[in-house]
């Protein structure tokens, strides 16, 4: 009698070292393939992704293999007349997208290049009067968007345009008992959400709003005894969480809580030996999105091999360190 | 380099659904290559299978035609409104996260080319074989937005009764405490075309509330622990239902034996703690059905008990267990006495300090009592060495309440 717990069993024989290197090759050879069904498929997701590869090479320390020119004549004509950015060539502009191409402008340093004003105006156009964020104009609200809102607005300098008490009450009032957020008031608490919520707290400056032992503890049961952390109770490890769960963590000064060795070992594993790159589990297909977030949370759990990344906007640190962006942590 | 099957393929596809527009599931089939002279489209008792070359092949000319049209790219210029809308269908079926061919459907229901019910007849397709597309969810919510939104403003033209407006404002937004969810829906139920269009409005309201219960009890049962399903249906108890009494009773009731049959879907879970919380708001008008919110508390405490008891090893039954015991440690009779003398008592501090003082004697002795309660009867009840666990995690987290009362 007795059930497991859900977990997976790292193989004897998943890698055990960082393969640096292997990585770099691996974002760039993706970045190549332009024709595949995979492509047509993702391409919702081009901006976000661009941004997930182009990081991962600046923490490994080679974003020079990537064509800067072409990156950046690819956002600019993703910037829609309305100020925000498409995901890609043709799509609509969402303020998911907009955060990225922001990103991807500040880690290239090019943020001038295009309409800043343009930007400020529409996600100033997108906040609600209970201060929440609607993504694009189509009336989706999502504490996600007050997390891309408050990202986007903090490294144009521009925070002050929007209402960031009401913001603040919005993402306050998706708190729920055991301390986490949601997406919505009554939603369910989600460990990408709550990175979302504090990184936007700290940002405002107002982390006194979390009780960080109740949110830390929370966010601390997220690890299983493979070392891998989940998003939510009785959901498999996943690698991406080792950067949601470890950053807001990070963010709260609870880091210390949970079982550091363990969870390298867990993220250690889910790199592909051949291709590089990182999946969500052990053995799992490799991608982008998995590959920035295993690397990230190396970094924050201490390995210097990864450039230091900041752990609210996901950028290295060094880079961030010139702006004059504040952030708050406990 | 563009393939010459694709404008077929795309064509034979829109005729699968011209044949059989009731189509109610789909799937991709594992066939990798063509075979000469089949279809790789099968249709069977409103069944769709799709053979996996063909999606593939399909995909690349579909989003290229819809997305060179959006970026008017000139040598797709001229398109017109159905197959522009054939398009969508055909990307989402297989992208459905795909936002900007949902924001074109939008367009759509907004130039009144395409009807809002087909539409949501569309995503529960989608939804049958993409249960947790996020995408699929926020085009519903606006669907229904648009329907609410219709149904106020012909509720505005015909008596004007109508005043407020139902964004932000869940108390005053249009009443629908008469929807009984229970009821099965009869879509082809049309003997109304004389009523006037705000009752035919508000018919077609409800009628779509309910089936979109539906619509997220299928998807939570297609994909466990769904986050966007569970959220979805907690977005429709907020805005269309308005947080009604009644169907917040007849959801506590409704999800009862799924959430037996169910015990590790934490988000199932969850949706009973926002309809507890919810109930617990509006304990005045409870109290009108000589029911309280303490009573609902403590039987789905006991219910939650009997489940830890009968299936040890499941984390979602644990934090289950946590909420109620908050719940009922932060909604006691004894703490409303104190907001309410805390109220009336200005200048009185020493009245007040003795009633926190008291409530804090309680609270301390709830949570140990609680604590004796799950060492003594739970430990020798469970077996395995993981509820154990989840045990210990629970006697740690009481404890910390303790130091925090």
């Amino acid at each position: 009698m007795g059930t497991s717990v859900k977990d997976i069993v790292i193989p004897s024989n998943a890698p055990k070292s960082l393969l640096l290197l292997k990585h770099a090759d691996y974002i760039v050879s993706y970045g190549e393939k332009k024709d595949d069904y995979e492509y047509v498929m993702t391409e919702y997701l081009r901006m976000n992704g661009m941004y997930w590869g182009l990081t991962s090479l600046a923490l490994v320390g080679h974003l020079d293999k990537m064509n800067r020119s072409e990156v950046i004549e690819f956002v600019l004509k993703c910037q829609q007349d309305c100020g925000g950015f498409s995901c890609s060539i043709g799509h609509d502009p969402h303020l998911l997208s907009t955060l990225s191409a922001i990103q991807i402008l500040t880690l290239y340093d090019a943020v001038e290049s295009v309409n800043t004003d343009a930007v400020v105006r529409w996600i100033k156009s997108l906040q609600q009067t209970d201060g929440s964020f609607y993504g694009d104009k189509w009336g989706e609200v999502d504490t996600r968007f007050s997390f891309c809102a408050v990202a986007c607005l903090a490294l144009l300098g521009r925070l002050d345009e929007i209402n960031v008490d009401k913001a603040v009450e919005f993402v306050v009032s998706c708190m729920n008992f055991d301390g986490a957020f949601g997406c919505r008031p009554g939603s369910e608490s989600h460990s990408g959400q709550v990175y979302c919520c504090v990184g936007m707290l700290s940002l405002a400056g107002r982390l006194h709003h979390v009780n960080a032992d109740q949110l830390g503890w929370w966010l601390c049961e997220r690890q299983l005894p493979s070392g891998g952390l989940n998003g939510r109770p009785e959901k498999l490890p996943d690698v991406c969480y080792s950067w949601w769960v470890l950053a807001s963590l990070k963010i709260i000064g609870r880091l210390h809580w949970i079982d550091k060795n363990k969870l390298v070992e867990f993220i250690l594993a889910c790199q592909d030996e051949e291709t590089g790159g990182f999946a969500d589990r052990p053995g799992d297909m490799v991608d982008p999105f998995h590959t920035l977030f295993g690397l990230a949370g190396l970094s924050l759990l201490g390995d210097t091999t990864v450039k230091a990344v900041n752990p609210v906007l996901c950028m290295p640190e060094e880079l961030l360190k010139k702006s004059k962006i504040q952030f708050q942590y406990l | 380099m563009a393939d010459s099957r694709g404008p077929r393929l795309f064509a034979d596809l829109n005729n699968v659904f011209k044949r059989d527009p009731n189509i109610d599931e789909y799937d991709i089939l594992p066939v990798l290559e063509p075979t000469h002279n089949r279809s790789p489209f099968l249709l069977q008792e409103h069944k769709l299978g799709v053979e996996a070359w063909a999606v593939k092949v399909l995909m690349k000319y579909v989003a290229t035609r819809l997305i060179g049209w959006r970026s008017q790219n000139p040598l797709v210029k001229f398109i017109d409104p159905t197959e522009v809308l054939n398009l969508t269908r055909a990307l989402i079926l297989f992208n459905p996260d795909n936002y900007t061919a949902w924001n074109v459907r939008k367009e759509l229901v907004e130039s009144g080319f395409l009807n809002i019910a087909d539409d949501l007849q569309f995503g529960a397709l989608v939804l049958s074989k993409h249960p947790k597309s996020a995408e699929t969810f926020i085009h519903r919510r606006w669907l229904f937005q648009q329907l609410l939104d219709h149904c106020l403003s012909s509720s505005l033209d015909s008596n004007g009764s109508v005043a407020a407006v139902p964004e932000n404002n869940a108390d005053s937004s249009i009443s629908m405490d008469l929807i009984d969810v229970d009821i099965v829906a009869s879509p082809e139920n049309d003997g109304l075309l004389s009523m006037d269009q705000s009752l035919e409005c508000s018919r077609l309201f409800k009628l779509h509330t309910q089936l979109e219960m539906r619509v997220c009890a299928r998807a939570a049962e297609r994909y466990q622990c769904n986050y966007h399903a569970w959220s979805h249906r907690i977005w429709i108890i907020q805005h269309c239902l308005n947080c009604s009494l009644q169907v917040l009773l007849s959801e506590m009731k409704e999800t009862e034996a799924w959430n037996s049959t169910h015990i590790s879907d934490h988000s199932g879970f969850h949706y009973r703690q926002f309809l507890l919380t919810e109930l617990h708001k509006r304990q005045e008008k409870l109290s009108l059905l000589s029911i309280s919110p303490g009573q609902l508390v403590h039987r789905e405490m006991a219910y939650v008990c009997d489940l830890i008891r009968s299936y040890p090893g499941h984390e979602t039954l644990w934090y289950h267990r946590r909420f109620l015991f908050c719940f009922m440690l932060n909604t006691h009779p004894l703490d409303q006495d104190t907001k309410l003398s805390c109220k009336s008592s200005n200048g009185f501090s020493v009245y007040r300090d003795q009633g926190e003082e008291a409530l804090k004697r309680h609270k301390t002795f709830l949570i140990a009592q609680e604590l004796e309660s799950v060492n003594t009867k739970q430990k020798l009840e469970s077996s395995s060495k993981y509820n154990h666990m989840l045990l210990g995690k629970y006697v740690h987290w009481l404890q910390t309440l303790l130091t925090s009362t």
